[in-house]
């Protein structure tokens, strides 16, 4: 890959990252010129490098949603939830684009069916299904609050809702409407309210529409949306909760909207319609991991099957789950993008550090050169002292160097955070929830192994508050909420530790569900569950087997549970935490290290190895004569400060030879692990060390261990886990 | 005619009403110092019809002849529903 | 007689472009980057330049604004604006501070034109 290119695809992803933080933020304030200014830029310099690499299809794409942007900029267009969120799609193409050059070294030759689809978009009058603003969306959910409280029967019986804003135009076009919400299947109840300024009879204009239309009906979106593809206007679709839905997983219901929509209308467009749904089905089993049913389905399309036919394929998913494992297999590699994902882009100061340290090394170097060379010519009255001295500057050195290091594998949590705000957004559209994400202290910075390693535990998180979490708005307002559910995202610095939080004003976890849930699912005894203090059962929630929806999105592609969410915190020696408030919400918070490689430590023998036991766990050392130590069961255990405390013989906790116990007093190492206090029996205590840990690799993996270190005399110093230590 | 001024002031919409058919109605109603509207006869009406009906306001009489106008759109036109229409202001 | 270049840009890429150009034309002349105009004004009055290729399309301000303030602070200084976007303003705006508009992506061959102007000017001068 030439260097252009390779800069060209740091820039790039900035670029597209910094365009939607300010797209999002333009939506979210449509007076702040900054943000239009900023993502106006950000398409433009894209724009422009995309001419650089002579990348004629992305710098075409670009232009247009550019041209738009302009517009909005100079206030001839307004800034609409449609065209940012054509903006943003423009963008998705941009990434798609990003990770084919990422891969092949150049940019794709055939991007121009991409670039003309965007083209489409921007283009005026294209039937596309607009949108709706975010006010016509608020009026929706303000009349089905209106409409519960006025006609709960009516309400109770709906299945979908729609808030229609006609073009002002759209009479001229002639379009009527009402015909439309007239002929709509299963229509219970309708409800008009005019728009726009107040005028006297005199100065109505007859011919322009100026109207909300409301609609609810008995039967699902899916089958009424397509119905709308052609009017021009802005919808708002609300599905609301019925018992058929909420038994369908996500995919099932992606799969019947696209059957709802080869069922439909075959006249104009339906071609269009019909490529559009089944790309989708593709899509959906492919995240699904039914590589084999998405293959049939692309089989069938391209041979031009008939409705009947592909309708009936995507309704039995038919075809058997084939080569999972390779698929599995996979997935596990690296993609080329975790790859990219591990360049750094540093601050100039700290490069700048690390060559002054280089330097100082260097002039050290030197002097001990000469030292060596007194040494050699056996002058050596003063070499201790020198060399002392010298050890002492290497001392300081060494640890400036390990300060500067870390500190250039620094980063912000905003690097995370900022993908966060266009998913919440997605998950909002999708839902059809209302949702505001606030991001709080996403200038705290983290090492960069904790940061990125954050974004699929945070994305589970986030989605759970979602999917469970934030009510739908009918719910929201019986609960006397604002219809618009806010989840906050919080990082702050806590003492050594870094503590991410994601707090939600929802309905809080219904305890009373997830213990049967837990107990239909196994996850413990009934009786244990039934025993469980509120806060327990909360945290059932994090259980391994208490997920077993297996979720489809188009993030991660697999299903991960609040378990994994866990697991992974772990890994990155933090824990995680659940406060929930009934009616008010909930609180996950995470608490992670604030560095995973520098690790105070004190080193002890046991089992004739030498082991490294994390400072921040160690309470004290103590001799404890066997004569105090009494067998409970198969365990040991002692007194220490008028407690009972489990004793654990760290030799054959490492399945190391057992130690003979022949000495008369125990040394024991006494410790906290989550709370509890623990002794660890040893041979031999060592000294007290700052170590940088390298992750567990090969063999050593299976070990319960924290990392390891190279000792002075070559020997490696693993580092106990605690936690895993198996008491 | 779809829309006509009768002998008696009264604005008489009738049959199946198109867009055309919102000038005149504009004009009629415009013209009446307390406008009346008849629409027993009507079927169906366009949306710049029951737009303008929204807009003035006028006196309604009768039920409408179509089902769809008759079941949920003279309660929001017709003030004699003013209660029900109130559900939810823009 | 080699000249001293400043090349602003916020883009490294459009920099590295830029660059590889200058180096195909003329190898000896020294080039100095800026990723804005703060860092520009900083430079120019650390040293002499003879020629500033600007962009027009920078956060904080943008080329035509840096332009003003270049030919402010060294009057015989050759100055270019590069923009994608070819609107008659611009190319106007970059005319009333005696700046040369040129469209980007810069070509080689455009960019040599400029330069080769700036050289007979310079010449005659």
């Amino acid at each position: 890959m030439n260097e252009f290119i390779e800069q060209f695809l740091i820039e790039a992803r900035e670029l597209v990252e910094q365009g939607t933080a300010d797209l999002l933020a333009a939506e979210e304030r449509p007076k702040d010129a900054a943000a239009i200014d900023g993502a106006f830029r950000a398409f433009h310099t894209l724009k422009g490098s995309a001419g650089i690499i002579d990348f004629a299809a992305m710098a075409r794409a670009l232009h247009v949603a550019e041209d738009s942007l302009s517009e909005a900029r100079g206030g001839s267009l307004p800034i609409t939830n449609e065209l940012i969120s054509h903006c943003l799609s423009c963008l998705d193409q941009v990434v798609q684009w990003l990770e084919v050059i990422e891969q092949t070294g150049e940019p794709p030759a055939d991007a121009d069916s991409g670039a003309d689809a965007v083209v489409a978009l921007f283009e005026p009058g294209a039937p596309t299904p607009a949108k709706a603003s975010p006010e016509v969306a608020a009026n929706l959910d303000a009349w089905l609050d209106a409409l519960s409280v006025a006609k709960p029967d009516v309400r109770a019986a709906a299945r979908s809702a729609l808030c229609h804003q006609p073009d002002e135009g759209s009479f001229f076009r002639g379009d009527d409407p009402l015909v439309r919400i007239r002929d709509l299947s299963g229509l219970l109840a309708v409800d008009l309210v005019p728009t726009g300024p107040a005028v006297p009879p005199a100065e109505i204009d007859p011919f322009a529409c100026h109207l909300l239309i409301f609609a609810i009906s008995s039967e699902q979106v899916s089958s009424l949306a397509p119905a709308f593809a052609d009017v021009a206007g802005q919808f708002e679709w609300r599905e609301l909760a019925g018992p058929v839905v909420a038994t369908l997983s996500p995919a099932a219901q992606l799969i019947e909207a696209q059957i709802a929509l080869l069922q439909g209308p075959q006249g104009e467009g339906f071609d269009g319609r019909k490529a559009a749904a089944l790309n989708t089905a593709i899509n959906v089993r492919r995240a699904e991991g039914r590589d084999a049913d998405a293959r049939h389905i692309e089989h069938l399309a391209a041979s031009d099957a008939g409705v009947e036919a592909l309708v009936d394929t995507l309704r039995s998913g038919a075809a058997a789950p084939a080569d999972n494992a390779a698929e599995e297999a996979r997935a596990s590699e690296p993609s080329a993008q975790d790859l990219a994902a591990r360049s750094l882009r540093v601050n100039v100061e700290r490069i700048d550090a690390l060559v002054r340290l280089t330097g100082e090394l260097t002039v050290l170097k030197h002097a001990i050169g000469h030292a060596a060379a007194m040494a050699d010519r056996g002058d050596t009255e003063s070499l201790g002292t020198m060399l002392k001295a010298q050890y002492g500057s290497l001392d300081r050195l060494v640890s400036e160097l390990q300060h500067a290091v870390l500190n250039i594998r620094v980063l912000p949590l905003r690097h995370v955070f900022q993908r966060f705000p266009r998913l919440v957004r997605d998950m909002s559209d999708k839902l059809g929830k209302p949702m505001r994400l606030v991001i709080e202290g996403e200038e705290t910075e983290a090492d960069k192994t904790i940061v990125e390693a954050l974004f699929e535990p945070l994305l589970h998180v986030l989605r759970n508050a979602a999917d469970h979490g934030i009510e739908v708005p009918g719910a929201r307002a019986e609960a006397g909420k604002p219809p618009t559910g806010v989840v906050i995202l919080r990082a702050r610095r806590d003492g050594d530790h870094l503590a991410v939080e994601v707090e939600d004003d929802g309905r809080g976890i219904d305890t009373a569900r997830v213990r049967s849930v837990a107990t239909e699912r196994g996850v413990a005894s009934a009786a244990a569950i039934a025993a469980m203090s509120e806060e327990a059962a909360a945290d059932l929630i994090f259980a391994p087997g208490f997920s077993t929806r297996s979720e489809v999105t188009g993030y991660s592609g697999r299903g991960v549970g609040m378990d994994a969410v866990r697991v992974a915190v772990q890994r990155l020696g933090g824990r995680v935490s659940l406060h929930s408030r009934p009616e008010h919400g909930s609180l996950v918070r995470m608490t992670l290290p604030f560095t995973i490689m520098k690790t105070d430590v004190m080193t002890v023998e046991a089992g004739g190895q030498v082991l490294g036991i994390p400072l921040d766990t160690v309470i004290e050392t103590a001799r404890i004569p066997r004569a105090a130590i009494s067998n409970i069961g198969a365990a040991q255990a002692f007194t220490w400060r008028n407690r009972t405390v489990p004793l654990l013989d760290l030799s054959s906790a490492i399945d190391a030879s057992t130690a003979s116990t022949s000495s008369a007093d125990a040394l024991v190492v006494i410790v906290t692990i989550a709370g509890e206090y623990c002794g660890l029996e040893v041979e031999r205590l060592g000294e007290r060390m700052d170590v940088m840990l390298r992750p567990m690799e090969g063999l050593l993996a299976g070990l319960p261990c924290a990392g390891t270190t190279l000792l002075g005399d070559g020997r490696v110093l693993l580092v106990l886990d605690l936690h895993e230590l198996q008491l | 005619m779809t829309v006509r001024l009768g002998a008696d002031g009264i604005i008489h919409i009738a049959g199946v009403c198109g867009v055309e058919d919102a000038e005149p109605l504009l004009r009629y109603l415009l013209a009446a110092p307390e406008p009346r509207v008849d629409w027993h006869q009507c079927e169906g009406a366009h949306t710049a019809i029951v737009q303008l009906l929204l807009k003035v306001r006028p006196a309604i009489d009768g039920a409408p002849l179509g089902d769809f106008l008759n079941q949920h759109i003279a309660p929001l036109v017709s003030p004699r529903y003013a209660g029900e229409t109130a559900l939810f202001k823009a | 007689m080699p000249f001293q270049v400043l090349i602003v840009d916020d883009s490294k890429l459009a920099r590295m472009a830029i660059t590889k150009a200058m180096n195909n034309l003329h190898p000896d002349w020294t080039r100095v980057e800026a990723p804005n105009a703060d860092d520009a004004i900083a430079l120019a009055r650390q040293q002499h330049f003879d020629i500033a290729l600007l962009d027009f399309n920078m956060p904080g301000r943008d080329g035509l604004e840096l332009a003003a303030e270049l030919r402010a602070l060294a009057p015989g200084i050759a100055l270019a604006i590069i923009s994608a976007n070819h609107q008659n303003e611009i190319v106007n705006q970059a005319h009333d501070v005696g700046a040369i508009f040129l469209p980007k992506p810069l070509t080689e061959q455009a960019l040599g034109q400029f330069l080769t102007q700036v050289q007979q000017s310079k010449g005659q001068s």
